[in-house]
């Protein structure tokens, strides 16, 4: 069985190395991009499963992101998950979400960096609804 | 002039000067009103330059421009005189050998003048003055009146300068007030940058080494998994000093306002009590928790709340190898007292007042943390409108030690 696919969006490629091989280790499929301009052009491309986005990047931020994502026009990925990686306390990046656009941040997982490989995967597979392999 | 005619001047003068006027609309009203009462040909204010030495007009009625802006009146010996707080009449301004500008006088039609001192709290501070197109004589009891009238328009001038420099405190404190408020902006943008960046490199070189420690890319000996455990220890107490150092302007320029909700302490403390069971278990010590459930809500900011009870929790657990920690609640005055009460060490008398400083660490334990934990609960604390403050020995058990603090219970608005 083919591994499902996952799109790492991060702006340091230090993170995207880490990622990379946490999920590879569990037969995952990581594409990534560097920020959300990259991050649409790969998800047209690679119709991947999960997004996992950081919020502070150059060009188009992850709040730029998740917002573009909820427009109808992306409706094709509207079951996708979004796993939220970032250095930003989950409820100051909720606050500035809401500040900004006025809805909530209903991001289906929030995890704060440093990454640590077993928080990451149990987050990822409960999202797929894949049981951990043994 | 009958009484009752000055009753009607001067109901009709202060109505006027009653209403919301300018300085010079004040002036405006006064010398009209002198005017119309006194039924003469014009009427004019002059004000005493700050040297004392000349007046100039500054306001007048009934007069023509030339007149008006003959030159500044030199103060001489009548001047003085009105000055002296006497008024002064003139019969015949042309021949009089009192009056500075005679020609002009007779060529403006001035007849008669009535001089009266403007008086502002028991000071004068200039004259006003009545001219006729006919040779008048005033009576004691007009000169009186006038004077009256005059001194009530010196009165609502002062209110109306006052006014006006209020308003224009108030226009300059509101500027101000935004140029704070976009400095303090700019400032917690830069933090939030600061923060970021420091954190990044941090939070990547910590991925790096869990992904090593978790055997990701081979397998470590024992020696280089102790060590880089320890570095990673290191890099976690970094990220946590940082995280510390940058939250205390932002408490302190009050970011905490704009998160400000109804809260229920018991959600917050049930929020925390399985992370504090657990480390209780960890050191072999019990942990409970006594609020009652229908404790009534405060204004407050959850996470930073969540902030000060884990901090006192984590802290007296720290310092506690055997009994027990207790949170306890409840509802005291207009207040929710809370107490984190302990069994460990306790804290030595002489450092108890120092508890709460920057970077304070007790020198009776060893303790790896950042000494910024209970200056910042006290931050939290006091941005709510609270208290905090410890007690060791706890004195209901003679040992260990009791943090408290006590917020304002959120007041209920009935509508």
């Amino acid at each position: 069985m083919v591994g499902k696919k996952v799109l790492v969006v991060d702006d340091d490629p230090d993170i995207l190395d880490v990622v990379t091989m946490i999920l590879e280790s569990q037969d995952y499929r990581v594409v990534v991009a560097q920020d959300g301009i990259e991050c649409f052009d790969r998800l047209g491309a690679e119709k991947p499963d999960l997004l996992i986005l950081d919020l502070l990047m150059p060009k188009m931020d992850g709040f730029a992101v998740y917002k573009e994502l909820k427009e109808p026009k992306w409706s094709e990925y509207q079951d996708m998950p979004i796993l939220i990686l970032s250095s930003v306390r989950e409820e100051a990046s909720r606050r500035r979400y809401e500040l900004e656009t006025g809805q909530e941040l209903g991001a289906d997982d929030y995890l704060e960096k440093p990454i640590s490989p077993e928080v990451l995967l149990a987050s990822v597979e409960k999202l797929l609804g894949r049981k951990q392999r043994v | 002039m009958k009484v009752g005619q000055r009753y009607k001047v001067l109901y009709d003068i202060a109505q006027k000067l009653n209403s919301d006027l300018a300085p010079d609309e004040v002036l405006q009203t006064i010398v009209e009103a002198l005017c119309n009462a006194a039924g003469a040909k014009g009427c004019s204010l002059m004000l005493l330059t700050p040297d004392q030495k000349q007046l100039m007009h500054t306001i007048a009625y009934g007069l023509s421009d030339w007149y008006v802006r003959k030159g500044p009146v030199r103060v001489d010996a009548a001047i003085e005189q009105a000055l002296g707080g006497e008024p002064v009449a003139i019969l015949d301004a042309a021949s009089d050998s009192r009056v500075q500008y005679r020609e002009q006088a007779k060529m403006e039609g001035v007849v008669s003048m009535l001089s009266l001192p403007l008086m502002r709290r028991g000071k004068v501070i200039g004259i006003v003055r009545i001219y006729t197109s006919e040779r008048r004589r005033f009576s004691a009891q007009e000169m009186d009146f006038f004077g009256a009238l005059a001194n009530l328009g010196a009165v609502a001038l002062e209110r109306a300068e006052l006014h006006e420099s209020v308003d224009k405190d108030l226009a300059t404190c509101r500027i101000e007030r935004s140029n704070l408020e976009e400095e303090k902006n700019q400032f917690l943008r830069f933090i939030g940058i600061a923060a970021h960046d420091l954190k990044a490199p941090l939070a990547a070189i910590q991925s790096f080494l869990s992904v090593m420690l978790g055997g990701f890319v081979g397998e470590l000996n024992e020696k280089q998994k102790h060590m880089m455990e320890r570095s990673s220890q290191r890099i976690t107490e970094l990220l946590k000093l940082i995280s510390d150092l940058l939250d205390i302007p932002r408490i302190e320029m009050d970011q905490l306002v704009q998160e400000m909700k109804e809260t229920s302490l018991v959600q917050i403390v049930d929020c925390f009590a399985e992370e504090g069971s657990s480390l209780a278990k960890q050191r072999g010590i019990e942990f409970s928790v006594d609020m009652p459930p229908d404790l009534p809500p405060i204004n407050g900011s959850p996470p930073r709340l969540q902030q000060v009870i884990a901090n006192l929790v984590n802290n007296a657990i720290s310092y506690t190898t055997e009994g027990e920690v207790v949170i306890r609640a409840r509802e005291a005055g207009g207040e929710i007292l809370v107490e984190v009460a302990d069994t460990g060490c306790g804290i030595a008398p002489d450092e108890l007042p120092r508890v709460f400083e920057d970077f304070f660490r007790a020198s009776n334990v060893e303790t790896s943390g950042t000494g910024l934990g209970l200056s910042i609960s006290k931050r939290i604390v006091e941005a709510h409108g609270g208290r905090i403050w410890v007690e060791s020995p706890c004195p209901e058990t003679g040992k260990g030690t009791k943090f408290c603090f006590a917020l304002p219970k959120r007041l209920q608005v009935d509508r």
